[in-house]
């Protein structure tokens, strides 16, 4: 496959949603879509490798397969997020396999080469011959980690790869802007009830596909339909990321206590909450008392690790055992909604194994954000 | 630590070997290992692991320590 051979199919999805046909299912069942993805979606723009609460003390680092690229995240001592690849620059060998905290240099399990947190090269014992730990050959100003462009917003990861997207701030502006009220404030991991894993056998645009629309609520999930109908919600379609809000957010967790909400918020955020899908692979959740955003990890043309974390708006709320209740509720609550949403993603994946099947159609009133990203993902491609 | 004898060194390295929480006795080892040397070659390699560890270690008074040591004995 390459991307003469899909230009066709991808110029059916650009133009209006009245008459745009999705993505084709290739883009869903091969490996080499997969591959095509990673190369021209993944490396060449932003893309969510996790959160900063993964790394949350100084000193801690977690190794990321990224789509086969292995990377470092990391929280240095001084407390900034960096990610590297994970390589030594000797002779390529993994550096960390697994999280833990560094209170000196990481080493090189091979040859012990040691590179700071800041990603220097400290130390290279031998290299000159036993003992001698210098050579002229080697030159540490130049063969520090190779860092990797890192941009965090709302605790959440992004990286550019090939470091020659746009810069990071022009990127997460439009968000920023759509989730002015939240960006700012100070966000409190929870103690207990951190979040969930969701293993998918479904590609990854599914599941973000399915995130962006509210259609599916009423008969997916009927949980909502007491207190969040489908009249209650609106869409929206921004630079990068398309979604949907509701307007009678109130999830009752407690009879008696709720938790506690962030400071200064606008009255319009008493009953509403919004769902943004960052394209191509995060979901954000705002509510009045807690945020939450789930990180795709594409594990395979068919397989998808989504990984939900939660925070919230004060350390009382975060921490206390008085809301420890909450919390549980909360999270169960959210991985129930998620879990609603699997036998869908998994039937779609099954579903592109129809040889009829032709990227399918949209309704102009409730498709339009996922429409909008298949546009996105078709323009990433050469459509 | 008491004073070793190196083939109780050596037992203790292999037994920590791998075993990066166990850094700065490492370090403290590979450094009485060169104490023990008698040959400089062998004096500069102790040293040179003893810095390793002391750097996993993020010892950094024993760091600057023994980058002294490594650069009057030619390692550095």
């Amino acid at each position: 496959m390459d991307l003469s051979t899909l230009k066709p199919m991808l110029d059916k999805v650009n133009g209006p949603v009245k008459g745009a046909k999705g993505l084709p299912s290739v883009l869903y069942t091969s490996q080499d879509a997969f591959d095509l993805e990673r190369e021209h979606i993944f490396k060449r723009g932003w893309a969510c490798i996790g959160f900063g609460q993964d790394v949350p003390e100084p000193g801690d680092a977690k190794p990321i397969d990224f789509m086969g690229m292995p990377l470092l995240l990391l929280r240095d001592h001084e407390g900034q997020i960096k990610v590297f690849e994970n390589v030594c620059r000797h002779r390529g060998m993994i550096l960390v396999e697994e999280p833990k905290n560094f209170g000196g240099v990481i080493r090189c399990p091979y040859h012990s080469w040691c590179y700071s947190m800041d990603g220097k090269l400290r130390a290279t014992p031998h290299v000159g011959g036993p003992g001698i730990n210098k050579s002229d050959a080697i030159d540490p100003t130049k063969t520090g980690l190779t860092p990797i462009a890192t941009g965090v917003f709302m605790d959440v990861v992004f990286v550019n790869v090939s470091g020659d997207a746009e810069d990071f701030d022009n990127f997460i502006a439009p968000l920023r802007k759509q989730l002015a009220d939240f960006a700012d404030k100070p966000l409190y991991p929870a103690s207990d009830s951190k979040g969930f894993t969701l293993d998918i056998q479904a590609n990854w645009k599914l599941i973000l596909e399915n995130n962006c629309e509210s259609y599916h609520l009423p008969w997916v999930h009927p949980g909502l339909n007491s207190y969040s109908r489908l009249e209650d919600h609106y869409c929206f379609i921004e630079q990068g990321f398309s979604g949907q809000g509701t307007l009678v957010y109130n999830p009752g967790l407690h009879p008696e206590i709720d938790l506690p909400d962030f400071a200064d918020l606008p009255s319009k955020w008493d009953k509403s909450a919004e769902y943004p899908s960052v394209y191509p692979n995060v979901f954000f959740a705002v509510h009045r008392d807690h945020f939450w955003a789930a990180h795709l990890d594409p594990k395979a043309h068919d397989r998808t690790t989504e990984r939900v974390m939660l925070y919230y708006a004060s350390e009382e709320a975060a921490e206390s055992a008085d809301f420890a209740p909450l919390r549980a509720e909360n999270a169960r609550l959210w991985k129930e909604v998620l879990s609603e949403d699997i036998f869908v993603t998994q039937g779609m994946q099954r579903g592109r194994g129809a040889v009829s099947f032709d990227g399918g159609v949209f309704s102009p009133e409730m498709d339009s954000p996922t429409h909008a990203f298949h546009a996105w993902v078709a323009q990433r491609l050469g459509g | 630590m008491a004073d070793l004898t190196p083939a109780q060194i050596d037992a203790r390295l292999k037994q920590l070997h791998g075993q990066l929480e166990a850094a700065a006795e490492l370090s403290d080892l590979h450094e009485q290992a060169a104490q023990l040397a008698d040959v400089s070659g062998d004096h500069r390699f102790h040293i040179t692991h003893a810095w390793v560890f002391a750097l996993v270690a993020g010892d950094d008074a024993r760091i600057a320590l023994l980058e002294a040591r490594l650069r009057a004995l030619g390692g550095l």
